[in-house]
């Protein structure tokens, strides 16, 4: 009939629209995504390169597959003991991620959903912190780590204790969490608390797994932390074995005149950074999953 | 609520309290020299800033130590560079948690006084038994480590740098231009091969001249030209009439650039720029030798012999080179037990056969006068000799004769090389260093006049 | 809403955070607010010479960088932010709107958090190179001449202009990041209600995804913005020490650079106190901006 007709007609412009706007779309993501690629894409050749390509100007910017020295990743894991590096840094990043996930879901929880005297004062205190410079909290953490008796006669455990209690919580995680705690519909809490829920059941059952897309990011995010974390780790530590990975990718490559091998550097920075790729690729499809609310019992 | 409240305020009473907890509260150190070194077993902790290759050359020298004195454990730690050393040494010295031995620069030991932290040396120096002979070290060595303002040594040097020229051989040779290995050049002598080596034919360079370090640059040329730069006491004294002539005169050579530094390539040394040809000359660190072994076929000049010659002097003016590299000390949290081992420990560090070995591994300078009069280091110099001579040389020696010549020169510069002073304060010695080589960057990019520069450097160093 | 108050409750939940926030993060602020009080402290010996109120602000204001210090911060920060979160957010709902390749593009947003700092460093000093770089390329087709952005003697509009892009690209990957798992929260069902209306897609944007992501926005907003005013370890990454172009030193250099600049010297007597005050200034006007910053997002923030 007419309808159909007009129907008809609106839904193949309609359809047209719509692919060019997906082109656009595609046409700006492929954009973006170019300017992201370009450092690391800059990484992975200057891990192929000679130690001559890397500083001839202007710069080369693509080698042939029968140029690339394979070598240099072999030479980088010898600069420095990476295995053990890698195993300190695995050790230390599990037990702060451990901790702070745990921290940060009791602390917004309680920020997001419980009601108690000098709440809004006491977050924006919290958030008043992030305000000071970081250097500021090293010179003073290093005094009380060195008073818990982790640093005098340090030895193994002692120093994966001083890097990794400190950084078993995190105001900025425990912001973000609340926030997204924060969205979780009242009804369905009071629901709950109908149906005879206590609130640690509540949280653990309900609130968890809603925030699990914010909780894995906050996973990757704190690991990555220790990935790159650099001064704190090479401050209290008092023997090489005990350092991080981070540790090793800067301070193995430069020769005496501090001159730095970058090829080398970026091979074992390649090399390092794998398991994190690796560790994204497996749990991106959980920060991706959406919830439907209506689909929640209770 | 009000509870709470009182809670929070003796906590924050407590922790103000504590606040003053930090710090080492040392007094100044008291010396004691054992006669001999106990049996007990002793723990040598020892910071430095080396990279894995050298820190493995530290180790071997360890070892034969510990076999020595078996009852001696040397455990070392490298920091990642000489901030990272010092600022870990300086948190250790507050924490009371300090390695044994440190090494570093005068710079970071004037801080590290300021807390009493280190070990007077006189006394082991001027010891019956554990003593050492001051005379076989090269006096501007030593002076360095005798510039502290009470008097006191506080460290031994342990390897040395200075500075040298490297130049595009082919090029000068092309020019009938020779160069000395052991005779300074001068200014004067600069210009008049920037006149045939200067352009861009073939055989000639862009740029003549580069200095990798414009900090280096400023602080010899103040020596040369006699003019002010700082004191023991901190301080600044580069407003005078002979600073501007020297900033007048470079400027004059940067306008035609015939001098340059390596920021005239976006670089942080000219390493670069002279192995592909862009400059014929290029004065930097002894350290630096490796990086400017030619080896850029692609380059202007392809793989062309390279020659090494002192830093350039100027003309009727006292000859001045820098002098650079580690020295170490003992810290005074050490037991007297620890501090005895640790002298004996830099003794043998210091001692003719190891100075003289690890210079040749690194090519750092020995410390001491009779290292450079050993077999196996003559020899080595005797490399460069075969050479001009124009003999054959085996593999092994055409591998390590650029570090025998870089030798050759350093040991031609040793009479006059010299060290800026170290102090610390509302300006630091350090932080002038960084200021002059801005300075001069800042007139060579033409940002700043020389007026300019030196009412700047003055502004950030008011303090 | 009134909730019956859960004060012991609330506590036992925060106990945990709170006895590590208390040492590892209180406790150094303490150590601050005290330490700035002090007249040439002597940090190695922890002694001081008498009490002073102003004495160690005063070194801070008086310094000859203080200006340009506050003029870069405040610029880097009320530009970078706003540009970021507005890119991030485009991208993110772009990215939650198409079907294919989606998995690729968001591991692709990704990377720069498993990229090494001085790769992205050594990649963008490249980009903005006079002679070669990609953006003078870039322009060069447009018949642009090149331009000195962070070479020998930029200028420092240039080499302002170039860092504000590179902080632009740091912040991004954990923008998306959050951004995406925030829209992927979103109820479809919203969604589909507005596709059955024939909504307009701008009208969507505004009416429904804003809104539902402003919890998310206001935490990108509130931590960017912080974060911002912190600046220090991008200038570093772009320009190194030298806070600047070669032959400009110090053109780009924050408040940030100033705490750092003075614990450089934390041998000597006074350099702690006054890297405190410095600290105690940005930590002052970083506090105003983020109560006003909340006072106007109030209206706009819907959980």
């Amino acid at each position: 009939m007419t309808n159909d007709t007009v129907v008809y007609g609106d839904e193949k412009s309609n359809r047209r629209k719509q692919m060019i706007r997906l082109g656009i779309v595609y046409a700006l993501l492929v954009f973006f995504a170019l300017f992201i690629l370009i450092p690391f894409y800059w990484m992975i050749i200057t891990a192929l390169k000679t130690s001559t390509q890397v500083f001839t100007s202007p710069p080369i910017l693509w080698l042939n597959p029968t140029d690339w020295q394979f070598s240099n990743f072999a030479l980088a894991l010898d600069a420095a003991p990476f295995a053990r590096f890698m195993a300190n840094t695995v050790l230390v990043s599990f037990l702060s991620t451990v901790g702070t996930v745990i921290t940060t879901i009791f602390a917004s929880f309680a920020f997001s959903r419980l009601n108690f005297v000098g709440r809004d004062i006491l977050f924006m205190l919290l958030i008043a912190t992030m305000m000071i410079p970081g250097e500021m909290f090293v010179i003073t953490n290093f005094l009380t780590v060195v008073n818990l008796g982790w640093i005098q006669d340090q030895t193994f455990f002692d120093a994966v204790l001083a890097m990794s209690i400190p950084f078993m919580t995190s105001i900025f995680y425990i912001f973000f969490l609340r926030q997204t705690f924060k969205q979780i519909p009242n009804e369905l809490y009071y629901a709950a608390k109908v149906d005879g829920t206590k609130d640690l059941q509540y949280l653990w059952k309900v609130m968890v797994p809603i925030g699990m897309p914010t909780i894995i990011t906050i996973t990757i995010l704190n690991a990555m932390g220790t990935w790159n974390a650099y001064i704190w780790p090479r401050l209290v530590t008092q023997q090489e074995s005990f350092r991080l990975v981070s540790n090793g990718l800067r301070d193995a490559f430069s020769d005496i005149a501090g001159v730095i091998q970058y090829n080398e550097q970026m091979a074992a920075a390649l090399l390092v950074t794998l398991p994190l790729l690796v560790v994204f690729l497996l749990l991106k499809k959980y920060i991706m999953r959406g919830v439907s609310r209506s689909g929640i019992k209770g | 609520m009000k509870k709470l409240f009182t809670l929070i305020l003796s906590l924050t009473f407590v922790f103000a309290l504590s606040a003053c907890l930090g710090g080492g509260g040392r007094e100044e150190t008291e010396v004691t020299v054992l006669d001999e070194l106990p049996e007990e077993d002793i723990e040598i902790v020892l910071w430095h800033a080396f990279g894995d290759d050298n820190a493995a050359l530290l180790q071997d020298m360890f070892d034969d130590f510990e076999a020595m004195y078996p009852q001696v454990t040397i455990t070392q730690l490298g920091q990642g560079g000489y901030d990272g050393l010092r600022e870990s040494t300086i948190q250790a010295v507050v924490s009371g948690t300090t390695p044994t031995m440190v090494f570093g620069y005068p710079d970071h030991f004037v801080e590290y006084l300021n807390g009493n932290a280190l070990v007077p040396l006189d006394d082991y120096i001027e010891h019956d038994d554990h003593g050492i002979d001051l005379d076989d070290f090269v006096a501007g060595f030593l002076a360095e480590n005798q510039q502290y303002l009470d008097g006191n040594q506080y460290s031994m040097p342990f390897a040395k740098s200075t500075e040298m020229v490297v130049y595009n051989k082919d090029v000068m040779d092309y020019h009938n231009i020779d160069i000395s290995m052991t005779e300074a050049l001068t200014w004067s002598d600069i210009e008049e091969i920037a006149e045939t080596v200067q352009g861009t034919g073939d055989m000639q360079c862009e740029h003549l001249f580069n200095a990798d370090s414009a900090a280096n640059f400023f602080i010899v040329s103040s020596r040369q030209w006699e003019a002010g730069y700082t004191n023991n006491e901190g301080e600044i004294l580069i407003d005078n009439p002979q600073t501007r002539e020297f900033l007048n005169y470079f400027n004059g050579l940067f306008d035609n650039d015939t001098v340059s530094f390596p920021i005239e390539w976006d670089e942080n040394y000219g390493s670069v720029p002279f192995q592909d040809g862009r400059v014929c000359m290029s004065q930097g660190s002894t350290a630096g030798t490796r990086h400017n072994i030619p080896s850029q076929a692609d380059g202007k000049f392809g793989i062309f012999e390279m020659g090494i010659a002192p830093v350039v002097q100027k003309e009727d003016g006292p000859d001045s080179a820098m002098q650079q590299g580690p020295n170490v000390a003992i810290m005074s949290d050490a037991t007297d037990a620890e501090r005895l081992a640790s002298w004996l420990l830099i003794k043998f560090m210091t001692n003719t056969e190891n100075t003289s070995d690890f210079a040749m591994s690194t090519g750092y300078v020995p410390v001491r006068q009779s290292a450079f009069s050993t077999p196996e280091y003559q020899a080595f110099l005797g490399i460069v000799d075969k050479y001009q001579a124009g003999e054959e040389l085996s593999f092994d020696e055409q591998d390590r004769l650029p570090y025998a010549m870089a030798a050759t020169v350093a040991y031609a510069q040793v009479e006059y090389y010299a060290f800026d002073p170290a102090f610390v304060g509302r300006v630091t010695s350090s932080g002038a260093r960084r200021e002059a080589g801005l300075a001069f960057e800042a007139i060579y990019a033409g940002t700043r006049t020389v007026e300019e520069a030196i009412e700047r450097m003055k502004n950030q160093l008011g303090g | 809403m009134l909730e019956e108050k859960h004060n012991i409750k609330a506590w036992f939940y925060l106990a945990p955070a709170m006895v590590l926030l208390l040492v590892f993060t209180f406790y150094p602020i303490f150590n601050a607010f005290f330490l700035v009080f002090l007249k040439d402290y002597n940090y190695l010996q922890g002694t001081w010479d008498g009490f002073t109120l102003t004495e160690n602000f005063r070194y801070v204001f008086k310094n000859q960088n203080f200006a340009q210090a506050m003029t870069n911060t405040l610029l880097i920060t009320f530009v970078s932010v706003p540009v970021s979160v507005i890119v991030a957010l485009l991208v993110s709902v772009w990215l939650n709107s198409i079907k294919k390749l989606r998995g690729t593009f968001q591991t692709i947003f990704f990377l720069p958090y498993v990229t090494n700092a001085i790769a992205i460093g050594m990649a963008f000093a490249f980009m903005f190179n006079q002679n070669y770089g990609l953006i003078n390329t870039f322009l060069g087709w447009f018949g642009i001449n090149p331009v000195n952005w962070v070479g020998l003697g930029a200028s420092w509009s240039n080499a302002m202009f170039s860092l504000l892009i590179y902080t632009v690209w740091l912040g991004m990957a954990f923008k998306i990041m959050v951004f995406l798992s925030g829209l992927q929260s979103i109820d479809k069902q919203y969604y589909d209600a507005a596709r059955v209306d024939s909504t307009k897609r701008s009208r969507i944007f505004r009416k429904i995804t804003v809104p539902l992501l402003s919890p998310m926005i206001f935490y990108i907003t509130i931590t960017s913005f912080i974060g911002a005013f912190k600046a220090y370890t991008e200038v570093i990454g772009m320009f190194g020490e030298r806070l600047g172009p070669a032959g400009n030193d110090r053109a780009l250099i924050t408040v940030v650079a100033l705490v750092y600049d003075a614990l450089d010297r934390s041998g000597a007597p006074g350099a702690l106190s006054e890297a405190a005050a410095a600290s105690i200034i940005l930590f002052g006007i970083t506090l105003v901006f983020t109560l006003v910053n909340m006072q106007v997002s109030k209206k706009r923030v819907h959980y």
